[in-house]
């Protein structure tokens, strides 16, 4: 059938579009596949730092009452005390915040638990007040073991057995598999998330092909031609809702490989595992091409009545809540899919999605609800149909795109766009984190090379033939001054030793590196067995290069380094230090990274800093591996003498003002 | 004859923009409407390619009817204006393809206009392009040749010379005779009299909804004894004013 065929028609030509519109391509795969390794990484990563100080004791600062004994204070940690005379100053104190607790103990307190009697202990606490909850949850702690521990001595005296005291001995037993808990919440959400996710994935197609098509100019020639106008919007509706298909399929893949990949294992190091929740999983993959298909013909029967991008923007930001609440409400506990819920359009699907998951739904409802959302969805498109028939909405307005637009044909641009790098990067860490991570967990070294050089400087490459950019412009490749590369090499190969006595002193105040951590790195990435090349190489050579092109090359470049170099830098290194996705390893990276993009900023050329990296890394590297001692990652300990520290810092001086004087000849990438 | 209103009236709300027009477009020719801002060249052009349905009164293309047979009537016709956009993320190439099957055409026969047309308006050049990177000349070709995918007896463009610079203006211009030649149909607005006056082999001249005059430029210029189209412009727009009418539609 003809109809049959332009649907066809339309069909392909919309799907070849919608998949060079990177938009689209952002929400549909790029977000859901770093989203949730993200996620997981930094959930990891925050629960591991809680972890760390949680085995640090904060400061208490105790209010006491009564005869500081020894042995109590001892027990309760050695605590700061301050002496309170009376519970109306200690009631005072505590509710200002000066004190976290009150202890007020007997004056008899030696004698009484000499005799074996009962001492009676008065704790007064602010409950409003978080340190002081926290505060008094550590001191009962304490004490009930200061009790037993009396107890003990109580009994060992009367020659009884220490568990005389101990009638019962409760020991339990968790049995769900590991990672239930997790998988379980996972699975709660699940169906929200999805919805969310297709619906934002519809959002701009939906907009792209209907208001979009008007506001270019390309709606009148459509309909000028003999297609059938409802075939025209039964083709764009399809790719609407193939996209929704595809965006909620790329972030359940993405889930799934986030807890299958790295960060399952990950997760339950920190005591959150997650098993993936397959039941879930399924519902939503079930009710994922109901929920598409209405929600893309609401969608875009919305944004036929706009005339324009913005327009259809401002109409379908209130339709898209309009379309969660119901998802929302379908989230309510005890809500079931019945008959009656099986009507509600949006929380027919989302119902549908959730009894899916439990594996309990009865076939009429789920009849009733798959047949309603689609009716809902047919109804929707009839009306984008007709709405595709008022004049009034097809030519109320006529924008003269083709005019105001054109222009000779940009050339070879030397800055990418903030946006486009923003999707570099959103790439290359998507790889790192999805790829890369697993690799290095498998086969340290190789994984480091493999990231380096295919999951980094690869992508880079890739962007900027791809985005029409002048490589040596946007990559600042040009030959340094000779005393910029010497300065270089003397300031990286003598930064380590400041950063390892200075910076890790002070990150060891801040937020010190907690010992497994510091283990785990001395036996993976310092490990003498291997090579001393090899490690020069991968942890050296390759990282100078490709994350130098990447981070000192395309971001630099599009942070507007021209207009506003030093805010550049600062970004430059910010982004740099989060980019190695460690807390512990955020300032001294955030700090080579501000050198590193300064040092291209003053010089214009890329190479300065990839010398400079070069010599930093591999000093590192001989360092560990010569002094196997004070393998860098504990460079803490190294003793700080004075006379290293004064030529460390010479040395760092000399060349980073051999380096930084030199000025380029002409400002870098402007040609 | 190829391009006929009857009687073709369009009102929007009440204000009628279009008033009782008869029109006749003969068989190769080229017809220049012509006429202020406002005048209704743009409504008359959508009813005649079956965009808009006529208030009254109606339109025939190669005798179909506008409505009633708005496909036959569609598929006889080629149609571009200065409006016109393109598929920024498509190539030419894939543009004209979609438009050849649109229209139903085989891929075969496709591939072979496509070929024709890329030869006739040298886009060989661009086929590499996406279309959002082209210029607003090259855009032009690129859409005059989407709009003759279908080989249609009848083309009609709204301004199609709008925004161009001379150059590009020409080599539209020279299209359009060439195009003719070939025995097509058109009809074209445009507000370039100059252009009109070299171009057309007839002009209307609209004027709020009406037509005014109609004839050869020659037998235009003749009549309201004026050197030039744009005198006779001025003169019919200096006219209405004395006649005591209000000043035109669109002339603000
Ligand atoms: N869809 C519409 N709804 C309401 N009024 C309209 C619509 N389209 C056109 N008009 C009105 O009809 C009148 C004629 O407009 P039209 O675009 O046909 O003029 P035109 O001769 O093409 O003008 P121009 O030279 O500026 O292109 C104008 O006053 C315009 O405001
Ligand atoms: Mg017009």
């Amino acid at each position: 059938m003809e109809g049959g065929r332009i649907v066809g028609v339309v069909y392909r030509k919309e799907v070849l579009e919608t998949l060079r519109d990177r938009r689209t391509l952002i929400v549909m795969l790029l977000l859901p596949l770093t989203l949730y390794p993200l996620l997981a990484f930094v959930v990891a990563q925050w629960v591991g730092v809680q972890r760390a100080s949680g085995t640090r004791v904060p400061a208490l600062s105790l209010g006491w009452q009564g005869p500081a004994w020894g042995e109590l204070r001892v027990a309760l940690g050695a605590p700061r005390v301050v002496e309170v005379h009376d519970p109306v100053t200690a009631a005072r104190a505590l509710r200002a915040g000066r004190l976290d607790l009150v202890l007020r103990l007997p004056d008899d307190l030696r004698p009484r638990l000499a005799r074996g009697a009962t001492v009676p202990i008065e704790l007064y606490r602010d409950d409003t007040s978080a340190n002081s909850r926290a505060a008094g949850e550590r001191v009962r702690r304490l004490l009930r073991r200061f009790d037993r521990q009396q107890l003990a001595r109580r009994l060992a005296a009367r020659g009884l057995a220490a568990d005389f005291g101990a009638p019962l001995q409760l020991r339990q037993h968790d049995v769900a598999l590991p990672g239930a808990a997790g998988a379980q919440a996972i699975s709660g959400v699940l169906p929200l998330l999805i919805v969310l996710m297709v619906l934002l994935g519809a959002f701009y197609p939906a907009i792209d092909l209907t208001a979009g098509e008007k506001e270019r100019g390309t709606l009148e020639t459509l309909l000028s031609t003999p297609a059938p106008r409802l075939a025209l919007i039964g083709g764009k509706f399809l790719v609407v809702a193939t996209v929704a298909i595809l965006t909620g399929l790329a972030n359940l893949v993405s889930i799934g490989l986030t807890l299958l990949l790295g960060f399952g294992p990950a997760l339950r190091v920190v005591g959150l595992g997650a098993a993936v929740p397959w039941s879930a999983v399924l519902g939503a993959l079930a009710g994922l091409v109901p929920a598409s298909l209405f929600f893309a013909a609401v969608l875009m029967a919305a944004a036929a009545l706009a005339r324009s991008f913005k327009e259809a923007q401002t109409l379908l930001t209130p339709v898209y809540l309009l379309c969660v609440l119901p998802t929302m409400a379908a989230q309510l506990p005890g809500l079931q899919l019945g008959y009656g819920a099986a009507l509600v359009p949006g929380v027919n699907v989302s119902l549908l999605m959730r009894g899916l998951a439990g594996g309990a739904v009865a076939a009429g409802p789920l009849l009733v609800a798959l047949l309603s959302s689609m009716g809902y969805a047919a109804a929707a498109l009839a009306l984008a149909a007709r709405i595709y028939n008022t004049e009034r909405l097809l030519f109320a307005d006529e924008p003269r795109v083709g005019v105001a637009e054109g222009g000779a044909r940009p050339s070879r641009r030397a800055q990418p766009t903030p946006s486009e790098a923003a999707v570099l990067l959103l790439v290359v860490l998507a790889l790192m984190l999805l790829i890369g991570q697993p690799l290095q967990l498998a086969r340290f070294l190789p994984g480091v090379l493999l990231t380096e050089w295919l999951l980094v400087a690869l992508p880079v490459l890739v962007f900027v033939r791809w985005a029409g950019l002048a490589p040596r412009a946007v990559l600042s490749w040009r030959r340094p001054a000779v005393a910029s590369v010497v300065g270089a090499a003397l300031a990286g190969g003598s930064g380590w030793y400041l950063v390892a006595v200075v910076v890790e002193q002070l990150q060891q105040r801040i937020l010190p590196i907690p010992p497994e951590l510091i283990e785990q790195l001395r036996r993976t990435v310092f490990a003498a067995e291997r090579p001393l090349a090899l490690d020069l190489l991968a942890l050296a050579l390759s990282p100078a290069i490709c994350e130098e092109l990447l981070f000192r090359g395309v971001l630099l470049r599009a942070s507007n380094v021209e207009r506003r170099p030093w805010l550049a830098v600062l970004l430059n290194g910010l982004l740099f230090g989060a980019f190695h996705l460690s807390v512990y390893r955020f300032l001294p990276t955030l700090l080579l990274g501000l050198i590193l993009a300064a040092l291209v900023v003053r010089s214009g050329s890329i190479i300065v800093a990839m010398v400079f990296h070069l010599a930093n890394n591999a000093a590192t590297v001989l360092v560990a591996r010569l002094v196997p001692a004070t393998a860098a990652a504990s460079a803490a300990e190294l003793p700080l003498s004075l006379p290293h520290l004064l030529l460390a810092s010479a040395v760092f001086g000399t060349g980073c003002w051999l380096a930084l004087r030199a000025r380029p000849e002409a400002a870098p990438g402007t040609t | 004859m190829t391009i006929v209103a009857e009687q073709l009236s369009k009102r929007f709300g009440g204000r009628e923009v279009v008033s009782n027009l008869e029109l006749v477009v003969r068989p190769g020719e080229i017809y220049g409407l012509i006429g202020p801002n406002g005048a209704g060249k743009t409504t008359t052009m959508r009813m005649l390619i079956g965009l808009m349905r006529p208030s009254s009164g109606r339109a025939l293309i190669c005798g179909a009817d506008t409505v009633t047979q708005a496909s036959r009537a569609k598929a006889q016709l080629g149609f571009v204006s200065a409006a016109t956009g393109l598929y920024e993320r498509l190539t030419p190439v894939q543009l004209l393809g979609y438009y050849a099957e649109l229209y139903g055409l085989s891929a075969a026969q496709g591939r072979q206009r496509c070929a024709a047309l890329v030869a006739e308006f040298a886009l060989a050049p661009l086929l590499q392009q996406r279309c959002g990177r082209l210029s607003t000349g090259e855009r032009q070709r690129v859409s005059l040749a989407r709009a003759l995918v279908h080989d249609p007896p009848v083309l009609v463009l709204d301004e199609p010379t709008a925004g161009l610079d001379v150059l590009a203006s020409r080599t539209v211009a020279d299209t359009i005779r060439r195009l003719r030649d070939q025995q097509r149909t058109i009809l074209l607005s445009t507000h370039y009299m100059t252009e009109a006056e070299l171009l057309c082999d007839r002009i209307g001249l609209l004027y709020r909804g009406r037509l005014v005059a109609e004839g050869s430029p020659a037998a235009i210029k003749t009549r309201y004894d004026a050197s030039s189209l744009e005198q006779v412009f001025l003169r019919l727009q200096d006219q209405a004013l004395a006649l005591g009418a209000a000043a035109p539609a669109g002339v603000r």
